[in-house]
Protein backbone atom coordinates (compact mmCIF):
# COMPACT_ATOMS: atom_id res chain seq x y z
CA UNK A 1 0.00 0.00 0.00
CA UNK A 2 1.20 3.47 -1.01
CA UNK A 3 0.52 6.64 0.78
CA UNK A 4 -2.49 8.52 -0.91
CA UNK A 5 -1.52 12.12 -2.27
CA UNK A 6 -4.33 14.45 -1.16
CA UNK A 7 -4.45 17.44 -4.08
CA UNK A 8 -5.24 20.83 -3.01
CA UNK A 9 -7.11 23.23 -5.85
CA UNK A 10 -3.80 25.37 -5.97
CA UNK A 11 -1.43 23.19 -6.67
CA UNK A 12 -4.10 21.22 -9.09
CA UNK A 13 -4.68 24.16 -10.95
CA UNK A 14 -1.20 24.98 -11.07
CA UNK A 15 -0.01 21.92 -13.18
CA UNK A 16 -3.42 22.56 -15.39
CA UNK A 17 -2.41 26.58 -15.52
CA UNK A 18 1.74 24.65 -17.16
CA UNK A 19 -1.12 21.99 -19.02
CA UNK A 20 1.37 19.35 -17.51
CA UNK A 21 -0.59 17.76 -15.45
CA UNK A 22 0.95 14.43 -16.64
CA UNK A 23 3.79 14.76 -14.39
CA UNK A 24 1.20 14.67 -11.56
CA UNK A 25 -0.16 11.55 -12.67
CA UNK A 26 3.25 10.03 -13.58
CA UNK A 27 3.99 10.47 -10.11
CA UNK A 28 0.78 9.87 -8.02
CA UNK A 29 -2.00 7.93 -10.22
CA UNK A 30 -0.10 4.54 -8.99
CA UNK A 31 -0.65 5.61 -5.09
CA UNK A 32 -3.73 4.82 -3.44
CA UNK A 33 -6.84 6.74 -3.48
CA UNK A 34 -8.52 9.26 -2.20
CA UNK A 35 -6.57 11.75 -4.57
CA UNK A 36 -8.38 14.90 -3.76
CA UNK A 37 -11.50 15.84 -1.74
CA UNK A 38 -14.90 16.87 -2.93
CA UNK A 39 -14.86 20.41 -1.72
CA UNK A 40 -11.40 20.70 -4.25
CA UNK A 41 -13.30 19.62 -7.01
CA UNK A 42 -16.18 21.70 -6.44
CA UNK A 43 -13.84 24.98 -5.95
CA UNK A 44 -12.20 24.02 -9.15
CA UNK A 45 -15.17 23.82 -10.55
CA UNK A 46 -16.21 27.49 -9.49
CA UNK A 47 -13.58 28.10 -11.00
CA UNK A 48 -14.15 27.31 -14.33
CA UNK A 49 -14.45 29.94 -17.28
CA UNK A 50 -12.81 31.00 -20.26
CA UNK A 51 -9.99 32.81 -18.43
CA UNK A 52 -9.29 30.02 -16.60
CA UNK A 53 -9.04 27.12 -19.23
CA UNK A 54 -6.80 25.10 -16.61
CA UNK A 55 -9.92 24.34 -14.32
CA UNK A 56 -11.85 22.20 -17.09
CA UNK A 57 -8.23 20.63 -18.03
CA UNK A 58 -7.74 19.88 -14.38
CA UNK A 59 -11.51 18.19 -14.59
CA UNK A 60 -11.13 15.88 -17.16
CA UNK A 61 -8.04 14.31 -15.38
CA UNK A 62 -9.82 10.14 -14.72
CA UNK A 63 -7.15 9.66 -12.79
CA UNK A 64 -8.16 11.34 -9.61
CA UNK A 65 -11.12 9.14 -9.55
CA UNK A 66 -14.16 9.78 -7.21
CA UNK A 67 -13.46 12.67 -5.00
CA UNK A 68 -13.83 12.41 -1.24
CA UNK A 69 -16.78 13.23 1.22
CA UNK A 70 -16.37 14.08 4.53
CA UNK A 71 -18.67 11.60 6.10
CA UNK A 72 -20.90 13.47 9.07
CA UNK A 73 -19.48 11.41 11.77
CA UNK A 74 -15.81 13.23 10.88
CA UNK A 75 -17.50 16.74 10.83
CA UNK A 76 -15.89 18.06 14.05
CA UNK A 77 -12.77 16.43 13.79
CA UNK A 78 -12.81 18.69 10.00
CA UNK A 79 -14.21 21.32 11.74
CA UNK A 80 -11.72 22.16 14.30
CA UNK A 81 -8.93 21.95 11.44
CA UNK A 82 -11.08 24.26 9.37
CA UNK A 83 -11.60 26.96 11.97
CA UNK A 84 -7.90 26.48 12.25
CA UNK A 85 -7.26 27.63 9.35
CA UNK A 86 -9.25 30.22 8.36
CA UNK A 87 -8.56 33.80 10.13
CA UNK A 88 -11.15 34.42 12.74
CA UNK A 89 -12.74 37.34 11.14
CA UNK A 90 -15.80 35.47 10.94
CA UNK A 91 -16.93 31.63 11.18
CA UNK A 92 -14.88 29.87 8.43
CA UNK A 93 -15.77 30.39 5.29
CA UNK A 94 -12.78 30.05 2.75
CA UNK A 95 -10.22 27.07 2.61
CA UNK A 96 -12.80 24.94 3.09
CA UNK A 97 -10.19 22.36 0.31
CA UNK A 98 -7.27 22.68 1.98
CA UNK A 99 -9.07 21.51 5.55
CA UNK A 100 -10.91 18.76 3.46
CA UNK A 101 -7.76 17.69 2.57
CA UNK A 102 -5.29 18.01 5.69
CA UNK A 103 -8.28 16.35 7.31
CA UNK A 104 -8.22 13.32 4.30
CA UNK A 105 -4.62 12.98 4.61
CA UNK A 106 -4.71 12.37 8.18
CA UNK A 107 -7.10 10.27 8.16
CA UNK A 108 -6.07 7.57 4.81
CA UNK A 109 -1.93 7.78 6.50
CA UNK A 110 -1.16 10.51 3.40
CA UNK A 111 -0.10 13.04 2.02
CA UNK A 112 -0.69 16.55 1.32
CA UNK A 113 0.39 18.87 -2.04
CA UNK A 114 -0.42 22.42 -1.38
CA UNK A 115 1.56 25.39 -3.20
CA UNK A 116 -0.91 28.05 -0.47
CA UNK A 117 1.90 28.84 2.27
CA UNK A 118 -0.20 29.18 5.02
CA UNK A 119 -1.90 25.79 4.54
CA UNK A 120 1.74 24.26 3.89
CA UNK A 121 3.13 25.44 7.24
CA UNK A 122 -0.43 24.73 9.06
CA UNK A 123 0.18 20.89 7.66
CA UNK A 124 3.87 21.00 8.80
CA UNK A 125 3.17 22.04 12.31
CA UNK A 126 0.24 19.10 12.32
CA UNK A 127 0.99 16.15 14.67
CA UNK A 128 -0.01 13.57 12.55
CA UNK A 129 1.26 14.75 9.10
CA UNK A 130 4.78 17.02 9.93
CA UNK A 131 7.33 18.09 7.38
CA UNK A 132 7.86 14.64 5.64
CA UNK A 133 4.23 14.71 4.40
CA UNK A 134 3.61 17.70 3.21
CA UNK A 135 4.70 18.94 -0.45
CA UNK A 136 4.39 21.12 -3.16
CA UNK A 137 4.59 21.86 -6.74
CA UNK A 138 8.61 22.18 -6.29
CA UNK A 139 8.65 19.19 -4.49
CA UNK A 140 6.80 17.16 -7.02
CA UNK A 141 8.70 18.66 -9.39
CA UNK A 142 12.32 17.69 -7.77
CA UNK A 143 10.96 13.88 -7.74
CA UNK A 144 10.49 13.64 -11.01
CA UNK A 145 13.46 14.90 -12.14
CA UNK A 146 15.32 12.56 -9.47
CA UNK A 147 13.28 9.66 -10.81
CA UNK A 148 14.14 10.15 -14.54
CA UNK A 149 10.84 11.57 -15.27
CA UNK A 150 11.60 14.70 -16.39
CA UNK A 151 14.42 16.86 -16.63
CA UNK A 152 15.83 19.43 -15.08
CA UNK A 153 15.12 22.09 -17.66
CA UNK A 154 12.01 20.79 -17.79
CA UNK A 155 10.74 21.10 -14.70
CA UNK A 156 11.71 24.60 -14.35
CA UNK A 157 10.43 25.18 -17.79
CA UNK A 158 7.00 24.27 -16.12
CA UNK A 159 7.77 26.12 -12.94
CA UNK A 160 8.10 29.10 -14.93
CA UNK A 161 5.19 28.39 -16.68
CA UNK A 162 3.17 28.30 -13.82
CA UNK A 163 4.52 31.35 -12.61
CA UNK A 164 4.03 33.06 -16.10
CA UNK A 165 0.03 32.26 -15.54
CA UNK A 166 -0.12 34.66 -12.52
CA UNK A 167 -0.20 31.68 -10.13
CA UNK A 168 2.14 31.55 -6.77
CA UNK A 169 5.10 29.40 -5.64
CA UNK A 170 5.79 29.23 -2.10
CA UNK A 171 7.53 32.30 -1.04
CA UNK A 172 10.68 30.21 -0.52
CA UNK A 173 11.15 29.52 -3.88
CA UNK A 174 10.74 32.61 -5.61
CA UNK A 175 13.89 34.07 -7.30
CA UNK A 176 15.45 30.18 -7.41
CA UNK A 177 13.55 28.78 -10.52
CA UNK A 178 16.34 27.00 -12.72
CA UNK A 179 17.41 23.75 -14.08
CA UNK A 180 20.34 23.97 -11.31
CA UNK A 181 17.10 24.72 -8.47
CA UNK A 182 15.66 20.75 -9.55
CA UNK A 183 18.82 18.68 -9.37
CA UNK B 1 -24.62 12.96 17.95
CA UNK B 2 -27.04 10.89 15.78
CA UNK B 3 -28.84 12.33 12.75
CA UNK B 4 -31.87 12.81 14.50
CA UNK B 5 -30.27 15.07 17.53
CA UNK B 6 -28.68 17.29 14.94
CA UNK B 7 -32.20 17.39 12.81
CA UNK B 8 -33.95 18.62 16.15
CA UNK B 9 -31.56 21.12 17.00
CA UNK B 10 -31.82 22.51 13.28
CA UNK B 11 -34.76 23.28 13.64
CA UNK B 12 -34.59 24.47 17.13
CA UNK B 13 -31.90 27.04 15.95
CA UNK B 14 -33.86 27.60 12.69
CA UNK B 15 -36.96 28.21 14.74
CA UNK B 16 -35.09 30.49 17.48
CA UNK B 17 -33.40 32.57 14.55
CA UNK B 18 -37.04 33.10 12.76
CA UNK B 19 -35.88 31.96 9.71
CA UNK B 20 -38.48 29.40 7.76
CA UNK B 21 -37.81 26.14 6.21
CA UNK B 22 -37.99 27.07 2.97
CA UNK B 23 -36.16 30.33 2.99
CA UNK B 24 -33.14 27.61 4.52
CA UNK B 25 -34.34 25.00 1.67
CA UNK B 26 -33.34 27.67 -0.84
CA UNK B 27 -30.04 28.40 0.99
CA UNK B 28 -29.14 24.84 0.65
CA UNK B 29 -30.42 24.91 -2.87
CA UNK B 30 -32.53 21.60 -2.10
CA UNK B 31 -36.38 21.32 -1.60
CA UNK B 32 -38.54 22.18 1.48
CA UNK B 33 -38.89 18.42 2.07
CA UNK B 34 -35.11 17.99 2.24
CA UNK B 35 -35.05 20.49 5.49
CA UNK B 36 -38.17 18.31 6.76
CA UNK B 37 -35.91 15.39 6.29
CA UNK B 38 -32.41 16.63 7.75
CA UNK B 39 -35.23 18.24 10.75
CA UNK B 40 -36.58 14.57 11.18
CA UNK B 41 -33.20 12.74 10.81
CA UNK B 42 -34.32 10.99 8.17
CA UNK B 43 -31.20 12.04 6.32
CA UNK B 44 -27.43 13.01 7.38
CA UNK B 45 -26.71 16.97 6.97
CA UNK B 46 -23.51 16.94 4.33
CA UNK B 47 -20.35 18.93 5.86
CA UNK B 48 -20.70 21.84 3.38
CA UNK B 49 -25.20 21.78 3.66
CA UNK B 50 -23.60 22.23 8.07
CA UNK B 51 -21.67 25.52 7.08
CA UNK B 52 -24.51 26.51 5.54
CA UNK B 53 -27.52 26.14 7.40
CA UNK B 54 -25.14 28.02 10.36
CA UNK B 55 -24.13 30.76 7.79
CA UNK B 56 -28.20 31.19 7.29
CA UNK B 57 -28.80 31.24 10.68
CA UNK B 58 -26.02 33.46 11.71
CA UNK B 59 -24.65 31.04 14.25
CA UNK B 60 -21.26 28.63 14.46
CA UNK B 61 -21.61 25.34 13.30
CA UNK B 62 -20.20 24.13 16.67
CA UNK B 63 -23.45 25.05 17.90
CA UNK B 64 -25.19 22.71 16.01
CA UNK B 65 -22.72 20.01 16.89
CA UNK B 66 -21.82 20.69 20.23
CA UNK B 67 -25.39 21.61 22.52
CA UNK B 68 -23.02 22.19 25.16
CA UNK B 69 -20.33 24.45 24.31
CA UNK B 70 -19.83 27.83 24.39
CA UNK B 71 -21.14 28.12 20.75
CA UNK B 72 -24.16 26.67 21.83
CA UNK B 73 -24.78 29.56 24.47
CA UNK B 74 -24.27 32.52 21.82
CA UNK B 75 -27.44 34.30 21.01
CA UNK B 76 -28.31 33.19 17.32
CA UNK B 77 -28.50 37.06 16.66
CA UNK B 78 -26.72 39.50 19.32
CA UNK B 79 -28.50 40.98 22.04
CA UNK B 80 -28.06 44.47 20.91
CA UNK B 81 -28.51 47.66 23.50
CA UNK B 82 -30.47 49.25 20.66
CA UNK B 83 -32.71 47.04 17.80
CA UNK B 84 -30.05 47.38 15.25
CA UNK B 85 -28.28 44.08 15.12
CA UNK B 86 -24.19 44.27 14.33
CA UNK B 87 -23.95 41.47 12.46
CA UNK B 88 -20.01 42.02 11.78
CA UNK B 89 -18.94 42.45 15.26
CA UNK B 90 -21.57 39.35 16.02
CA UNK B 91 -19.27 37.39 13.29
CA UNK B 92 -16.36 38.21 14.92
CA UNK B 93 -16.52 37.14 18.44
CA UNK B 94 -18.37 34.17 16.82
CA UNK B 95 -15.12 33.33 15.26
CA UNK B 96 -12.83 34.07 18.36
CA UNK B 97 -14.86 31.62 20.11
CA UNK B 98 -14.79 29.20 18.05
CA UNK B 99 -10.77 29.66 17.80
CA UNK B 100 -11.30 29.48 21.77
CA UNK B 101 -13.14 26.13 21.26
CA UNK B 102 -10.14 24.51 19.38
CA UNK B 103 -7.75 25.82 21.22
CA UNK B 104 -9.61 24.62 24.38
CA UNK B 105 -10.28 21.06 22.39
CA UNK B 106 -6.54 20.80 23.04
CA UNK B 107 -5.91 21.93 26.65
CA UNK B 108 -4.57 25.43 25.50
CA UNK B 109 -6.14 27.78 27.72
CA UNK B 110 -5.00 31.15 29.21
CA UNK B 111 -2.16 30.60 31.29
CA UNK B 112 -3.50 33.40 33.98
CA UNK B 113 -6.21 32.62 36.28
CA UNK B 114 -9.38 34.32 36.21
CA UNK B 115 -10.37 35.66 39.14
CA UNK B 116 -13.85 35.49 40.80
CA UNK B 117 -15.98 38.51 40.84
CA UNK B 118 -18.76 38.73 43.85
CA UNK B 119 -21.92 37.31 43.10
CA UNK B 120 -24.30 40.71 42.92
CA UNK B 121 -27.79 40.96 43.19
CA UNK B 122 -28.48 42.66 39.57
CA UNK B 123 -31.63 43.93 40.44
CA UNK B 124 -30.21 45.95 42.96
CA UNK B 125 -27.93 47.17 39.83
CA UNK B 126 -26.66 50.21 42.24
CA UNK B 127 -25.49 48.83 44.88
CA UNK B 128 -24.27 46.00 42.50
CA UNK B 129 -22.14 48.24 40.10
CA UNK B 130 -20.89 49.63 43.51
CA UNK B 131 -19.87 46.50 44.99
CA UNK B 132 -18.07 45.23 41.53
CA UNK B 133 -15.94 48.59 40.94
CA UNK B 134 -14.97 48.20 44.43
CA UNK B 135 -13.35 45.07 43.73
CA UNK B 136 -12.15 45.69 40.30
CA UNK B 137 -10.34 48.66 41.59
CA UNK B 138 -8.38 46.44 43.82
CA UNK B 139 -7.03 44.70 40.78
CA UNK B 140 -6.78 47.32 38.44
CA UNK B 141 -3.63 49.87 38.28
CA UNK B 142 -4.69 52.88 36.34
CA UNK B 143 -0.89 53.83 34.88
CA UNK B 144 -0.59 57.79 33.43
CA UNK B 145 2.64 56.90 32.05
CA UNK B 146 0.69 54.06 29.85
CA UNK B 147 -2.64 56.07 29.28
CA UNK B 148 -5.32 54.57 31.17
CA UNK B 149 -7.13 52.62 27.92
CA UNK B 150 -3.73 51.01 28.09
CA UNK B 151 -3.47 50.39 31.57
CA UNK B 152 -7.35 49.29 32.01
CA UNK B 153 -6.76 46.93 29.34
CA UNK B 154 -3.65 45.61 30.47
CA UNK B 155 -5.22 45.18 33.67
CA UNK B 156 -8.23 43.62 33.24
CA UNK B 157 -5.57 40.52 31.15
CA UNK B 158 -3.26 40.14 33.47
CA UNK B 159 -5.22 40.74 36.76
CA UNK B 160 -9.17 39.33 35.62
CA UNK B 161 -8.33 37.21 32.98
CA UNK B 162 -10.20 39.12 30.32
CA UNK B 163 -8.69 39.44 27.20
CA UNK B 164 -9.29 42.94 25.08
CA UNK B 165 -9.16 43.37 21.36
CA UNK B 166 -8.77 46.79 19.61
CA UNK B 167 -9.58 46.95 16.00
CA UNK B 168 -11.16 49.01 13.69
CA UNK B 169 -14.91 47.81 13.21
CA UNK B 170 -16.47 46.91 9.77
CA UNK B 171 -19.37 48.97 11.28
CA UNK B 172 -18.25 52.29 12.70
CA UNK B 173 -21.84 52.71 14.61
CA UNK B 174 -20.58 49.71 16.72
CA UNK B 175 -18.61 51.45 20.29
CA UNK B 176 -17.94 47.84 21.47
CA UNK B 177 -19.08 44.44 22.38
CA UNK B 178 -18.15 41.55 24.99
CA UNK B 179 -18.61 37.86 25.81
CA UNK B 180 -19.58 37.82 29.30
CA UNK B 181 -19.45 34.15 29.65
CA UNK B 182 -17.22 33.06 31.93
CA UNK B 183 -15.42 30.09 29.99
CA UNK B 184 -14.49 32.59 27.62
CA UNK B 185 -14.35 36.58 28.44
CA UNK B 186 -13.26 38.74 25.93
CA UNK B 187 -14.07 43.06 25.36
CA UNK B 188 -13.89 44.16 21.75
CA UNK B 189 -13.33 48.00 21.03
CA UNK B 190 -14.22 49.88 17.84
CA UNK B 191 -10.61 51.89 17.27
CA UNK B 192 -13.17 54.41 15.41
CA UNK B 193 -14.26 56.37 18.23
CA UNK B 194 -12.81 59.30 20.26
CA UNK B 195 -10.39 58.00 22.87
CA UNK B 196 -12.58 59.52 26.46
CA UNK B 197 -15.49 57.54 24.92
CA UNK B 198 -13.56 53.88 23.89
CA UNK B 199 -12.29 54.34 27.48
CA UNK B 200 -15.97 54.48 29.00
CA UNK B 201 -16.77 51.85 26.51
CA UNK B 202 -14.24 49.76 27.62
CA UNK B 203 -15.13 49.96 31.16
CA UNK B 204 -18.79 49.50 30.30
CA UNK B 205 -17.68 46.02 28.94
CA UNK B 206 -15.68 45.03 31.32
CA UNK B 207 -19.22 46.16 33.99
CA UNK B 208 -21.11 43.54 31.86
CA UNK B 209 -18.73 40.78 32.12
CA UNK B 210 -17.71 40.99 35.75
CA UNK B 211 -21.89 41.36 36.28
CA UNK B 212 -22.05 37.61 34.39
CA UNK B 213 -25.49 38.30 34.01
CA UNK B 214 -26.90 35.89 31.69
CA UNK B 215 -26.08 37.45 28.81
CA UNK B 216 -23.33 35.82 26.37
CA UNK B 217 -22.82 38.42 24.49
CA UNK B 218 -23.66 42.56 24.16
CA UNK B 219 -22.85 44.93 21.54
CA UNK B 220 -23.13 48.54 21.71
CA UNK B 221 -24.12 50.94 19.31
CA UNK B 222 -24.65 53.44 22.76
CA UNK B 223 -23.92 53.88 26.12
CA UNK B 224 -27.36 54.84 27.02
CA UNK B 225 -29.00 53.20 29.88
CA UNK B 226 -32.02 51.05 28.44
CA UNK B 227 -32.74 48.58 30.89
CA UNK B 228 -30.99 47.46 34.10
CA UNK B 229 -28.11 45.76 32.62
CA UNK B 230 -26.76 48.33 30.37
CA UNK B 231 -27.85 50.63 33.45
CA UNK B 232 -25.22 48.51 35.78
CA UNK B 233 -22.67 49.02 33.01
CA UNK B 234 -22.73 52.11 32.69
CA UNK B 235 -22.80 52.61 37.11
CA UNK B 236 -19.90 50.52 37.24
CA UNK B 237 -17.77 52.61 34.61
CA UNK B 238 -18.43 55.91 36.21
CA UNK B 239 -17.53 54.39 39.56
CA UNK B 240 -14.36 52.85 38.43
CA UNK B 241 -12.78 55.54 36.06
CA UNK B 242 -14.36 58.32 38.55
CA UNK B 243 -14.27 57.16 42.17
CA UNK B 244 -16.00 59.95 44.22
CA UNK B 245 -13.51 60.55 46.50
CA UNK B 246 -11.20 62.17 44.10
CA UNK B 247 -13.89 63.96 42.15
CA UNK B 248 -14.33 65.29 45.87
CA UNK B 249 -10.53 66.15 46.10
CA UNK B 250 -10.46 68.11 43.07
CA UNK B 251 -13.94 70.50 43.13
CA UNK B 252 -12.27 70.91 46.89
CA UNK B 253 -9.28 72.21 45.55
CA UNK B 254 -10.13 73.81 42.31
CA UNK B 255 -13.48 75.35 43.41
CA UNK B 256 -16.82 74.45 41.66
CA UNK B 257 -15.70 76.11 38.10
CA UNK B 258 -14.82 75.26 34.53
CA UNK B 259 -11.08 74.58 35.33
CA UNK B 260 -12.26 71.62 37.97
CA UNK B 261 -14.98 70.32 35.16
CA UNK B 262 -11.70 70.37 32.29
CA UNK B 263 -9.47 69.19 35.17
CA UNK B 264 -11.68 65.95 36.42
CA UNK B 265 -11.78 65.71 32.42
CA UNK B 266 -8.13 65.38 32.12
CA UNK B 267 -7.89 63.73 34.78
CA UNK B 268 -10.03 60.78 34.29
CA UNK B 269 -9.64 60.98 30.42
CA UNK B 270 -13.24 61.08 30.37
CA UNK B 271 -15.93 62.73 27.75
CA UNK B 272 -18.08 66.10 29.21
CA UNK B 273 -21.19 64.03 29.30
CA UNK B 274 -19.61 61.21 30.99
CA UNK B 275 -18.42 63.64 33.98
CA UNK B 276 -21.83 65.58 33.63
CA UNK B 277 -23.76 62.63 34.41
CA UNK B 278 -21.25 60.93 36.90
CA UNK B 279 -21.85 64.66 39.12
CA UNK B 280 -25.10 64.29 39.05
CA UNK B 281 -25.02 60.32 40.09
CA UNK B 282 -22.57 61.90 43.11
CA UNK B 283 -25.85 64.32 43.79
CA UNK B 284 -22.98 67.37 43.38
CA UNK B 285 -25.22 68.22 40.67
CA UNK B 286 -29.39 68.26 40.46
CA UNK B 287 -30.81 67.02 37.62
CA UNK B 288 -32.11 70.64 36.42
CA UNK B 289 -28.01 71.16 36.20
CA UNK B 290 -27.27 68.22 34.24
CA UNK B 291 -29.49 68.85 31.74
CA UNK B 292 -28.26 72.44 31.85
CA UNK B 293 -24.41 71.16 31.14
CA UNK B 294 -25.46 68.91 28.41
CA UNK B 295 -27.46 71.91 26.61
CA UNK B 296 -24.28 74.14 26.95
CA UNK B 297 -21.70 71.17 26.05
CA UNK B 298 -18.42 70.46 25.82
CA UNK B 299 -17.66 73.76 23.58
CA UNK B 300 -19.86 75.76 26.25
CA UNK B 301 -16.76 74.41 28.59
CA UNK B 302 -13.81 74.74 26.41
CA UNK B 303 -14.86 78.74 26.10
CA UNK B 304 -14.36 78.96 29.49
CA UNK B 305 -10.89 78.00 29.76
CA UNK B 306 -8.48 80.76 29.36
CA UNK B 307 -5.14 78.82 29.45
CA UNK B 308 -4.31 77.57 26.26
CA UNK B 309 -2.81 74.20 27.82
CA UNK B 310 -5.93 73.69 29.27
CA UNK B 311 -8.17 73.10 26.15
CA UNK B 312 -5.75 71.33 24.54
CA UNK B 313 -5.82 68.52 26.79
CA UNK B 314 -9.44 68.34 26.73
CA UNK B 315 -9.67 68.65 22.74
CA UNK B 316 -6.97 65.95 23.10
CA UNK B 317 -10.08 63.65 24.46
CA UNK B 318 -12.22 64.05 21.37
CA UNK B 319 -9.13 62.08 18.90
CA UNK B 320 -9.64 58.84 17.50
CA UNK B 321 -8.42 56.35 19.31
CA UNK B 322 -6.85 54.93 16.27
CA UNK B 323 -5.25 52.35 17.08
CA UNK B 324 -5.06 48.58 16.85
CA UNK B 325 -4.29 45.98 19.87
CA UNK B 326 -4.05 42.85 19.72
CA UNK B 327 -5.86 40.45 22.30
CA UNK B 328 -2.83 39.03 24.34
CA UNK B 329 -4.18 35.89 26.47
CA UNK B 330 -5.39 34.93 22.77
CA UNK B 331 -2.27 35.60 21.23
CA UNK B 332 0.16 33.70 23.68
CA UNK B 333 -2.61 31.00 23.08
CA UNK B 334 -2.46 31.08 19.34
CA UNK B 335 1.48 31.19 19.49
CA UNK B 336 0.73 27.56 21.29
CA UNK B 337 -1.82 25.97 19.08
CA UNK B 338 0.20 27.15 16.05
CA UNK B 339 3.60 25.53 16.93
CA UNK B 340 1.22 22.33 17.85
CA UNK B 341 -0.44 22.68 14.65
CA UNK B 342 -3.86 23.16 16.03
CA UNK B 343 -4.02 27.03 14.14
CA UNK B 344 -2.39 28.50 11.41
CA UNK B 345 -0.51 31.38 10.67
CA UNK B 346 -3.96 32.80 9.59
CA UNK B 347 -5.61 34.31 12.73
CA UNK B 348 -2.27 35.22 14.78
CA UNK B 349 -1.60 37.23 11.45
CA UNK B 350 -5.10 39.20 10.95
CA UNK B 351 -4.94 40.20 14.68
CA UNK B 352 -1.51 41.03 14.72
CA UNK B 353 -1.77 43.19 11.37
CA UNK B 354 0.99 41.36 9.80
CA UNK B 355 1.42 39.54 5.78
CA UNK B 356 0.84 35.49 6.84
CA UNK B 357 4.27 34.80 4.80
CA UNK B 358 5.76 36.94 6.77
CA UNK B 359 5.16 35.48 10.01
CA UNK B 360 5.54 32.46 9.32
CA UNK B 361 9.23 33.28 7.99
CA UNK B 362 9.38 34.85 11.16
CA UNK B 363 8.09 32.20 13.53
CA UNK B 364 10.17 29.74 11.47
CA UNK B 365 13.39 31.68 12.61
CA UNK B 366 12.30 31.23 16.04
CA UNK B 367 12.21 27.63 16.09
CA UNK B 368 15.87 27.25 15.33
CA UNK B 369 17.08 25.48 18.65
CA UNK B 370 20.75 25.28 18.48
CA UNK B 371 20.59 29.37 18.69
CA UNK B 372 22.87 30.37 21.94
CA UNK B 373 22.35 34.14 22.29
CA UNK B 374 24.74 33.70 25.19
CA UNK B 375 27.62 32.18 23.36
CA UNK B 376 26.62 34.17 20.33
CA UNK B 377 26.78 37.74 22.55
CA UNK B 378 30.34 36.75 24.23
CA UNK B 379 31.40 35.84 21.02
CA UNK B 380 30.63 39.40 19.80
CA UNK B 381 32.21 41.61 22.66
CA UNK B 382 35.26 43.22 21.64
CA UNK B 383 36.18 46.86 20.19
CA UNK B 384 35.21 47.80 16.46
CA UNK B 385 37.88 49.46 14.27
CA UNK B 386 36.36 52.79 14.32
CA UNK B 387 33.58 54.71 15.22
CA UNK B 388 32.24 54.44 11.60
CA UNK B 389 32.14 50.89 11.95
CA UNK B 390 29.79 50.99 14.87
CA UNK B 391 27.49 52.81 12.91
CA UNK B 392 27.80 50.75 9.77
CA UNK B 393 24.90 48.33 10.38
CA UNK B 394 22.63 50.75 12.42
CA UNK B 395 19.33 49.51 10.80
CA UNK B 396 17.08 52.43 9.61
Amino acid sequence: MARPVLHDAVTLNHFGAADRLDVLRDRHAHLDEPRWAGEVKREIERGVSPVNPHCKRVLEEDWLGVPFEISPQDQKAFLFIWIGLNEGRRPPDQHRGEGESIFLAETFDGVFATDDNGAYDFACNRPKLGRARVIDSIDVLQEAVAMGEISASEASDIAIAIEAAERSLRPLHRGKISPAYFQ
Amino acid sequence: MGNDEIGVRIRRLRERAGVQAKDLAEALGIDASGVSNIESGKRAVKTHELAQIARTLGISSLAILEPNSLLARLPVAARSSTTTLDQSVHDRLTALAEIHAVLSDSSINAVREQTEPPKIDPRNWWAAARELAAWAAERIKFDDERGRFESLATSMEDGLGIDVLVEECDDSGALGAAITDSEFPFVYINANQPRARALFTLAHELGHVLARDGATLTVERDLSGINTSERLANAFASELLMPQAEIEEILKSYGKNAVALGEIMKRFQVSFESMVYRLHNLGIINAEGRDNFLSIRFGGLLAQLDSPEDRAGLLELRATLDQKRPPRLLIERLLRGYSQGIVSVRPLAEMLNQDPDDLIELLSSQKSESLDFTGLLRNSAGPETSQEDRFAGQPA
